[in-house]
C-alpha cells in the first residue's frame, strides 16, 4: 500500500501575470508560450512543492487550471500526497500583436534607411534600431521567430538586449551559423517565438499546465 | 546610383569588405564580436585600422585606381574626409569596379564616381585611398582565419 503523506496545496495564481513572465518553449514538437514555474514561485505558498519532472495536461482556460489545482488541493486534503511537478501557462495577449507590429515597422524603417551601409556599428546607431533594442526582453521571442523565418540583422539587437553572445569563434561572420547559434540559445532558454500557425495576439486565453499527482 | 550593372541578388551573408576580399562566406565587420574581424585588430571603423588590416593581407598603398596589369586594386570610400571608412570597392581585371552595397546587391560600376556622393546624389562620400596587391595573392585571409581559430 502506498505511503500517504498529507500536503496542502493552494491555488497558485494570484493576480495577473505580466508579459515579461511569458517564456517560450518547445514541448513535444509544439511551440508554446509559457509561464515558467519560477515566475509563479513568488505567487505560491512558501511550502508549495518545487517542480521535478514533466507531465502534461492541457486546459482551455486559466479558470480550468485553477479548478484542476483546486482538485489537487482537495485530493491532498483527502490524504493523497500531491506534488506539482511543473506548471506552465501559455496564453495569447492582444498586446503581443501590437508588439509584433511595432517590431516589424521599426525593422522595415531601419532597413530602408541603412541597408546600403557597410558597417553594423553605423547601422545600429539608427534610431529605429535603437528603438528595437529599447523594446527589451519582450521582443526576444519575436526576434527569434523572425530569424527562423528569414535571415536578418538581428544579432546586435539580441546581444544588446540579452548581453549574451552565443556565436562561437569559428562561426563569426557566417550568417547562417550565427543565426543557428542564436536559435539554439533561444531553445536552450525556453524562448520560442510562436507556434506554427499561431495568430499571435488573437486575444484568446488558453493554458497548459504541467503537473501530476504523486503518491508515495 | 549611376553607371552600374546588378550582378547578384540581395544578401546579408557578406558586406562590401568581404566582397572586396573575395570572402563571401563571412561578414567582415567591426561592429560586434559576432562578426568576423581579424583578431587583434581594433574594433572601430577608423580608416587607419582598415588600412592596417589590408596591409596584413598583402596590400600596399598606391596613388590611383588606374588599371595595372598583374595587380588587384581596391578603393576605400569615406564620408568623413578619410577619418572612417564607409565602403570598399574592388577593381575588376577589365578596369571596371565591383561593389557590394551593404546588405543589398552586388554591382559592377564603370567608374568609382558612380558611388561617390555629390549634391543630392546619395553615395559613400569620396574615395580616400587606393591599395593594391599582386593578382592571385591569397591575401592572408586564410592565415588570419587560421590564427583566429
Amino acid at each position: 500500500m502506498a505511503k500517504v503523506t498529507k500536503r496542502k496545496v493552494q491555488p497558485f495564481i494570484r493576480g495577473d501575470l505580466s508579459l515579461s513572465d511569458i517564456w517560450y518553449r518547445e514541448e513535444r514538437g509544439q511551440h508554446v508560450r509559457c509561464v515558467p514555474f519560477s515566475s509563479l514561485r513568488a505567487r505560491l505558498p512558501l511550502d508549495f512543492p518545487a517542480p521535478r519532472a514533466l507531465d502534461a495536461a492541457t486546459f482551455s482556460s486559466v479558470e480550468e487550471v485553477l479548478r484542476q489545482v483546486e482538485g489537487m488541493r482537495v485530493a491532498a486534503t483527502a490524504g493523497a500526497a500531491v506534488t506539482i511537478r511543473k506548471i506552465w501557462l501559455h496564453f495569447d495577449d492582444p498586446s503581443r500583436q501590437q508588439l509584433k507590429e511595432k517590431l516589424d515597422r521599426l525593422y522595415a524603417e531601419w532597413r530602408t534607411a541603412t541597408a546600403h551601409y557597410s558597417r553594423m556599428d553605423q547601422r545600429a546607431m539608427h534610431m529605429a534600431y535603437l528603438s528595437i533594442i529599447g523594446m527589451g526582453p519582450e521582443v526576444i521571442p519575436l526576434i527569434l521567430g523572425k530569424m527562423q523565418e528569414a535571415p536578418g540583422e538581428w544579432f546586435l539587437a539580441l546581444q544588446a538586449i540579452t548581453e549574451a553572445n552565443p556565436v562561437p569563434e569559428e562561426s563569426r561572420g557566417v550568417i547562417s551559423e550565427m543565426t543557428e547559434a542564436w536559435l539554439n540559445w533561444g531553445r536552450e532558454r525556453g524562448y520560442i517565438t510562436r507556434r506554427p500557425g499561431d495568430p499571435a495576439g488573437s486575444g484568446s486565453v488558453s493554458a497548459l499546465a504541467l503537473g501530476e499527482f504523486q503518491k508515495d | 546610383l549611376e553607371n552600374f550593372k546588378k550582378t547578384s541578388e540581395e544578401t546579408i551573408n557578406y558586406n562590401c569588405l568581404s566582397w572586396a576580399l573575395h570572402d563571401t562566406r563571412r561578414k567582415w565587420d567591426p561592429g560586434s564580436e559576432q562578426y568576423y574581424w581579424p583578431k587583434g585588430a581594433a574594433t572601430n571603423g577608423l580608416m587607419g585600422t582598415l588600412i592596417g588590416i589590408l596591409k596584413e593581407l598583402g596590400f600596399a598603398m598606391c596613388s590611383d585606381g588606374s588599371l595595372e596589369v598583374g595587380f588587384e586594386k581596391i578603393a576605400i570610400y569615406s564620408m568623413s574626409g578619410g577619418v572612417a571608412w564607409d565602403h570598399v570597392a574592388r577593381q575588376l581585371p577589365d578596369g571596371q569596379w565591383t561593389s557590394k552595397l551593404g546588405e543589398l546587391l552586388d554591382i559592377t560600376h564603370t567608374d568609382l564616381e558612380s558611388l561617390t556622393r555629390s549634391g543630392n546624389k546619395p553615395g559613400y562620400g569620396e574615395v580616400s585611398w587606393f591599395l593594391k596587391r599582386p593578382l592571385g595573392t591569397d591575401g592572408g585571409e586564410t592565415k588570419i582565419a587560421q590564427t583566429q581559430t
